[in-house]
Parts: C-alpha cells; sequence; structure tokens
C-alpha cells in the first residue's frame, strides 16, 4: 500500500504539449502542401481551372480542424478516457498555435523552391480572370498592394500572428468538440 | 430515534460552469476579448451601413464628416452590444449568480467611497501630459510599412469623425459615456478578473493593459493606451469598485471631445506642436505617482483577489 502511494507520488502528470505540437506541425505541413501545392499544379498547365481552386481549399479546410482532434484523441490514451472540455480547448489551442507557426514557416521553404505563396493565389484569380474574360484591372491594383506588403517583413510577422490566432480558435473548438465525443461523460480529473 | 438522525445537506457544486468543465480563466478572457471584438465590429458595421441605405446615402469613405452620425451610431450600438450587454452575458460562465456583483466589481467603493472618486478624477487630469509625452515617444518608433498605412487610415478617420461638427452632447455619449462604460465592463469587471485569477494581480494589470491597447488597432499610440489601461486596472483593484474607472476613462475621452469642439484647430496640430513642455511632464509623473501613493483604501479583501463577500 505504501509502496502503490509512493509511486503515485512519484509519477508525473501525462503532457499534453508534445503531442500537441507534433499534430499542429505535422498538419500544417500537409495543408500548406496540399494547397500551394495544388495552386501550382494548375498554374502550370495552360489554362487554370476552377476545379483545382475548389480542391485546395476544400482539402485545406477539412485540414486545418484536425490538429485539435488528433491531440486530444492522443492525450485521451494517456489519461485513460478522463478529460475536461476546458482541457480539451487548451489542448486545441496550443495545437492550432503550432500549425500557424508551422504554416507560416512553409512559406518560407516554399520560397526556397521559387514559390511566393503571398502573390500565388493573386496570380492564380489573375489567371482566372484572364481565361474567363474578367476584368483584370482590380485585380491588378490588388497583385501590386500584395507585392508591395511582401516586401515589408511585418506582413510576414502579422500573417503568424494572425494564423496562430485563427487557427487556435478553429482547433480550440475541434479540441472541444473531440473531448464531448470521445471522453468520459462524468470526467472531473483532467 | 429520527429526531437524533444529523440533517444531510445535499452536495452543492459551488463552482461556476467554467471551473466545473477545466477552463483556464486566461483562456475564456483571451478568446472572449477575440469574440467580443469581431461582435463589436459585425454589429456596428451592419448598422451604419443599415442607416446609410436606409437614407439612401451614399458610401463615400473620402467625406467621412457626411456619414459621420451613422458610424459613429454604429460603433456606440456595437460596443452597447458587443462589448457590455454580451460581456455581461458571458460573465455568468465564470461565476455563480449571487457573486455576480462583486465578481463585477459593480458594487460601490465600500471605505472613502468620496475620496476613492476624487482621487480617480485628480489622476486623469494629472496625469495627461504624461500620457501626451507617451503618445510623442511612440510616434518616433519605427512602424512597418503595412501597419503605419493602417494607423493612417484610423487617424484619419477619427480626424473626420471629431471634424464633422455634429451636436457635443452626441459626441460626448458616443466617444466618452459608451466606451467609459461597454470598454471598462469587458477589460476592468471581466477580462481583470479572469486574469487576476491566473496570473495574479501584477501581471493581470499589465496583461490587459497591453491588451486593452492592443484592442484600438492603433499602434503608434498603443503605450499611451496601453499605460492608461493599466492605470485603469490599478484604480479598479484598489477600488473595489469598476466605476472609478468608468469616470476616468469618461474624463479622459470627453476631454478630448470638448477641446476639439473649443479648439478645432488641435485636429490639424503636427505631432511636435502637441508635445508638452519638459517641466509639465516632469510635475505629471511626480503627482501621478504621488496620487497612487496616497490612493485611499477601499476594498473589502486588502488582496483583490477573493471575490465572494465576506459580509452577507
Amino acid at each position: 500500500m505504501q509502496e502503490d502511494n509512493f509511486q503515485q507520488f512519484e509519477e508525473e502528470p501525462p503532457s499534453f504539449v508534445q503531442p500537441a505540437m507534433t499534430y499542429g506541425a505535422a498538419f500544417a505541413i500537409a495543408a500548406s502542401l496540399v494547397f500551394y501545392g495544388t495552386l501550382v499544379a494548375a498554374m502550370s498547365g495552360a489554362e487554370p481551372g476552377i476545379l483545382p481552386f475548389i480542391i485546395a481549399c476544400l482539402g485545406c479546410l477539412g485540414i486545418i480542424f484536425l490538429p485539435g482532434v488528433f491531440s486530444v484523441k492522443s492525450f485521451l490514451k494517456q489519461t485513460a478516457n478522463k478529460l475536461q472540455v476546458g482541457k480539451g480547448a487548451v489542448i486545441g489551442v496550443v495545437s492550432g498555435a503550432a500549425f500557424g507557426v508551422m504554416y507560416g514557416f512553409m512559406d518560407l521553404v516554399w520560397l526556397l523552391f521559387g514559390v511566393e505563396t503571398s502573390t500565388l493565389v493573386m496570380e492564380y484569380t489573375l489567371a482566372l480572370t484572364e481565361t474567363f474574360g474578367g476584368d483584370t484591372g482590380q485585380v491588378d491594383e490588388m497583385r501590386d498592394v500584395m507585392e508591395e506588403q511582401a516586401r515589408t517583413g511585418g506582413s510576414i510577422m502579422l500573417g503568424v500572428l494572425f494564423n496562430i490566432l485563427i487557427y487556435g480558435i478553429l482547433n480550440m473548438l475541434s479540441g472541444m468538440l473531440a473531448v464531448s465525443i470521445w471522453a468520459d461523460k462524468t470526467s472531473d480529473e483532467f | 430515534m429520527e429526531d437524533n438522525q444529523p440533517e444531510i445537506t445535499p452536495m452543492v457544486d459551488e463552482r461556476s460552469w467554467a471551473e466545473r468543465n477545466g477552463f483556464p480563466s486566461w483562456l475564456l478572457g483571451t478568446v472572449w476579448v477575440i469574440v467580443a471584438f469581431v461582435i463589436f465590429q459585425v454589429v456596428g458595421t451592419l448598422v451604419a451601413v443599415l442607416l446609410l441605405l436606409g437614407e439612401g446615402s451614399g458610401f463615400d469613405l473620402d467625406n467621412i464628416a457626411e456619414l459621420a452620425f451613422e458610424m459613429l451610431l454604429g460603433n456606440s450600438l456595437g460596443q452597447i452590444i458587443g462589448l457590455g450587454l454580451a460581456t455581461m452575458v458571458v460573465a455568468l460562465l465564470s461565476v455563480k449568480a449571487r457573486n455576480y456583483k462583486v465578481f463585477m466589481r459593480f458594487t460601490m467603493p465600500k471605505y472613502n467611497t468620496g475620496l476613492v472618486f476624487v482621487f480617480a478624477i485628480l489622476l486623469v487630469i494629472v496625469a495627461q501630459p504624461f500620457f501626451w509625452f507617451l503618445a510623442h515617444l511612440n510616434m518616433q518608433l519605427p512602424l512597418p510599412e503595412l501597419v503605419s498605412g493602417m494607423d493612417d487610415m484610423q487617424i484619419e478617420l477619427l480626424e473626420g469623425l471629431l471634424a464633422a461638427g455634429l451636436p457635443i452632447l452626441f459626441m460626448l455619449f458616443a466617444i466618452a459615456v459608451v466606451p467609459g462604460v461597454c470598454e471598462e465592463i469587458l477589460f476592468r469587471s471581466y477580462l481583470l478578473r479572469l486574469f487576476e485569477k491566473s496570473t495574479g494581480v501584477i501581471l493581470a494589470i499589465i496583461i490587459t493593459g497591453i491588451i486593452f491597447g492592443l484592442f484600438h488597432l492603433r499602434f503608434s499610440q498603443i503605450i499611451p493606451l496601453s499605460v492608461i489601461g493599466m492605470l485603469l486596472a490599478w484604480v479598479t483593484i484598489q477600488s473595489g469598485s469598476v466605476f472609478p474607472a468608468m469616470l476616468m476613462h469618461f474624463i479622459h475621452n470627453g476631454g478630448t471631445v470638448i477641446a476639439i469642439y473649443l479648439y478645432p484647430e488641435l485636429i490639424t496640430m503636427e505631432p511636435e506642436a502637441s508635445l508638452p513642455p519638459f517641466w509639465l511632464v516632469i510635475g505629471s509623473i511626480v503627482a501621478t505617482i504621488f496620487l497612487l501613493y496616497r490612493y485611499p483604501v477601499a476594498t473589502i479583501n486588502k488582496e483583490g483577489v477573493h471575490y465572494v463577500q465576506e459580509e452577507t
């Protein structure tokens, strides 16, 4: 009995930080590859259609909620399915923040391959507009603005902060949902 | 036999909804300030647009003065709904209803009530040259082009609104009363309390002050705004009441409105010309420190963290 108590005293509470950050980073890489990879492939063709953009958006949209879900699912294994919704929210926020940072970092990786992600979407939109015979004047103006912003370092930092905020909140919600679905209803320990 | 049976009191969970479900206070506070900001902006924009459409007016953003009334009214309604009312409802997640007033500090200072308010008024007045100095310092800091562009747009918008020539009472309502009440409910009633529970009093004052500064999205003024936020937070904790901070906020904003109303040339004054004399800044700093040091004790609990009333 004493040994059991001593062992219980010695055991550290499980940590969610590593799985949260790992899943956040992994899914960010996947989302970036799906979204920008699809656009790059579409732009390399003769005339880019709308379908690649839809696929890119849907694929990315499906991925951005997954870090919170997988992080919570992984942590539930360590806590024998006992977890409070609030804790799931915290896990989701951490994994979403990791997602946001890695997603921003992937922009630099794409740059190594000669792809400027900040202007890729605008270039794609411009190509689509030209394909369908629309007014390219406004899109040209927007591209000039984005290129100007891309030249200043402040936009990168702001982009990362924005990513952390948005993906943190989105994965907070998905983390809470994961707890509601998979955790035991009577949990009050973690 | 039955008379000797002890009375069994049913177990009642005294914890708030947030505590029962394991939500850390800092997370609730951070998420709520973002959500409240979004509600404020959406409601404000929607109301302004509907008013303009109803009047058949255009959206000439180059002539802010013509849109000023609708924009200010929309802004006020956005603040009342998004920052004030919504925060008061959401706060019920973090506290039991019977402790609500004390939690939100919707109580008058228990001791030295009159003196607390007098000191609050004096503080906000004597600190003004110091805030002007901080604003001048802030404007010397280099900002990224994107951020300074956003800031210039904000300043242009504010100048247009202040120069619109609207009735002074409406301007005081929209720029002094509404923010003075609604922003204080969000930042000093709710947010400050949440961060006190998570980080302790000192960090709560600093963090909520910085969030207050960031909230205004004016990066050329973020330092004075953050310092004002910290000062208001400190007064709230010392007073045990949010009402002195509301009064200070009203005086600070209302003073600007009245100054512009009496001296319209202040709007287009160059930043260098608005730097107060050195002796005034030093005097302001000394007077502010003195008033802070001598601020009357008004709280029930000296730590200011335990919000449940000790006397029932």
